[in-house]
Order: C-alpha cells, then sequence, then structure tokens
C-alpha cells in the first residue's frame, strides 16, 4: 500500500477526530481498529471519516468519488475494521477510478 | 435564505420546479437543475444537468459536474417526483416500484450526495416536497401517499445523523399547486381535495417560496425533521 495512501487516511482521522465530540482519537497506525470492535469507534465517526476521505481524494487527485457502494458492502472482509483494511480499500478504489 | 446561496433543485424540468428554478435564479442565487431531460429554462444564473434520480450513476455523474463548479452547495430542493391516481387493485407492481424508487429512493440517492458538501461546509438545508396526500390518505393515492410519508420519516431520521453539522432535513406539503399534476387529477378528484381542505385555493409560487425560505434560513437552524403543509391539513 502506498505511503501516501495511508497518509491521506491519517489526515482524515485528524479531521474526523476534530469534529467528534466524544470519544478518544483514533491510533494512527494500519492496525488500530474501527468498526466492529470494542475498541473501534462508533458509526458517525467513519461517516465523518468517509467524508473527509472523499474531501481528501477530491482535493490531492481531483477525483470525485464514493467510498461506500455495492461493491464495497459485499466485499467479504469489511473494509473498515481498521485504519489499514481502510487504506487498502482506499487504494483499491482510487485504483478502479484511474 | 441568504443572498447568493447557491441551490440544486431535483425535478427542475417543470410544474413548481421549474418555477422554482427562474424564481430563485432571479433573485440573484445560483441554481443548478436536474431532470432526466433537457430543460427550456435560459438564466445566466441557471444550470441544467440532466441525471436520472433512480439511477445512482447518473447521480454520481451530476455531483461530479456540480462538485467541479462549487464547493458552497448549500440549499437542496427535491421536487423530482411522479403523481399516478390510481386505485391499489389496479396498480401494476412495476408502477408502484416506479413511483417509490422516483419520488424516496431518488430523494435519498440525491440526499447523499448533496450532504457530503454541506458537511465540509457545516451548512445546508434540505427542503422536500410531500404532500397533502399523506394526511388525507384519499382513494387512488396509496403509493404516492406512500412515498411521500416515506419522504417525511426519512428527513425526519436523516436529521439526526447530521444534527451535529448544522444541516436540516423539512418537508412541505404541497396542497393544490397549478401544474400538470393537478390537471390530470381530473375535475371530480380536484374538487374531492379541495372539499377535504381548510383552505382550498390554489397554491400561489411565492407562498411555496416564503415557506422554503424560511427553512432555508440560517436562524431556521434549529428547525429540523418537520413537515409544513399547506392547505390547514395536518
Amino acid at each position: 500500500m502506498g505511503e501516501d495512501i495511508l497518509g491521506m487516511v491519517y489526515t482524515a482521522l485528524d479531521e474526523s477526530d476534530a469534529q467528534s465530540l466524544n470519544g478518544a482519537p483514533v491510533e494512527k497506525t494500519p492496525e488500530a481498529p474501527l468498526l466492529g470492535s470494542d475498541k473501534g469507534v462508533d458509526s458517525l465517526t467513519i461517516v465523518n471519516l468517509v467524508v473527509a476521505i472523499e474531501e481528501q481524494i477530491q482535493k490531492r487527485m481531483g477525483k470525485t468519488v464514493v467510498l461506500v457502494d455495492e461493491d464495497s458492502m459485499a466485499l467479504q472482509e469489511h473494509p473498515f475494521r481498521t485504519v489499514g483494511t481502510l487504506a487498502a480499500y482506499v487504494e483499491k478504489v482510487i485504483h478502479k477510478h484511474r | 435564505m441568504k443572498p447568493g446561496c447557491t441551490i440544486l433543485i431535483a425535478g427542475s424540468r417543470q410544474g413548481l420546479g421549474r418555477a422554482l428554478a427562474e424564481y430563485y435564479a432571479e433573485r440573484g442565487h445560483n441554481v443548478f437543475g436536474l431532470s432526466r431531460r433537457e430543460s427550456d429554462l435560459v438564466h445566466p444564473r441557471y444550470q441544467h444537468i440532466c441525471a436520472d434520480v433512480t439511477q445512482e450513476g447518473s447521480v454520481q455523474e451530476a455531483f461530479a459536474k456540480i462538485n467541479r463548479a462549487t464547493t458552497s452547495l448549500e440549499v437542496l430542493i427535491f421536487s423530482a417526483g411522479l403523481k399516478a391516481t390510481s386505485y391499489a387493485l389496479l396498480t401494476p407492481q412495476s408502477q408502484a416500484a416506479h413511483m417509490l424508487n422516483t419520488n424516496l429512493l431518488g430523494a435519498f440517492t440525491v440526499t447523499c450526495h448533496a450532504v457530503r458538501q454541506m458537511k465540509r461546509n457545516r451548512f445546508g438545508r434540505l427542503i422536500y416536497f410531500s404532500s397533502i396526500a399523506v394526511p388525507l390518505g384519499g382513494a387512488g393515492s396509496v403509493m404516492y401517499g406512500a412515498s411521500k410519508a416515506g419522504l417525511e420519516q426519512m428527513a425526519f431520521a436523516m436529521s439526526r445523523e447530521f444534527a451535529r453539522d448544522n444541516i436540516t432535513f423539512n418537508a412541505l406539503g404541497i396542497s393544490i399547486y397549478p401544474s400538470a399534476m393537478v390537471e390530470e387529477l381530473g375535475e371530480k378528484a380536484l374538487a374531492e381535495t379541495r372539499a377535504a381542505l381548510v383552505k382550498p385555493e390554489m397554491l400561489q409560487l411565492d407562498e411555496v417560496a416564503s415557506a422554503i425560505d424560511f427553512f432555508a434560513s440560517e436562524a431556521a437552524r434549529q428547525i429540523t425533521g418537520q413537515t409544513l403543509y399547506f392547505g390547514g391539513v395536518r
């Protein structure tokens, strides 16, 4: 996975953390849990994160993408399990839009 | 509504949507319009985009254009909708599904794209056209009324999801506005609808616009998840 994709997700994490009224900031490591774990974040934080990542992609690459669609929901491994799985998924989405 | 707003009207080719597109462009707002076919409205502050709200890909392409043109979408008026007077047992399933797809699912799809920009900007006003068919529940409006009731519930639930982003979702229950939809009703059905209303007069454009202006104002930040009915019903 490209460092820049992970860096972009970290930037988006900063933005979504800034919007969050409660809860500790998400750790900036690929292993940090997101959804589906007791140590993860709530669904509204994921909403903020999705919007922040889409905005980063728009800013950095000039592409309008939608992260959550039929394909993402059909995946066996949920893309929002950890920061790392999310970054890998973002990379796939960007590749699909090339 | 504050001056120079950026407004998107879904269903802007005819009827109330078309009239509102012209009304707001004339008043100095920047208006984007969506409909399946081209519009005859030509105005320096109006930009028409052909899109089918029942098709996610089509809506996505439309928003790619909108996002390139502006980063400050502030108001969505969802006026796109089908009306067919049809008794339940005379309504083919395909017709019922098409109505739900346009009136409800179409609104959901457009909303999900519109709120992305609004969330970033921490401001958004979404206004849906519901109908007096919801409280009146008239015969022949089963799926139309159901789609509009769904729209009201969608606005209510969305308002909770985006409460912290200064984005509000409200609906206007339109009574009788002179349009092709009303012409299709027929004289008898129109007379019955009028008889059920406390205020049975035809709606004027500025009456609808004044309600939109209220919902779209900064001062209405705490009014969300509501439906305001014309005609004196509830």
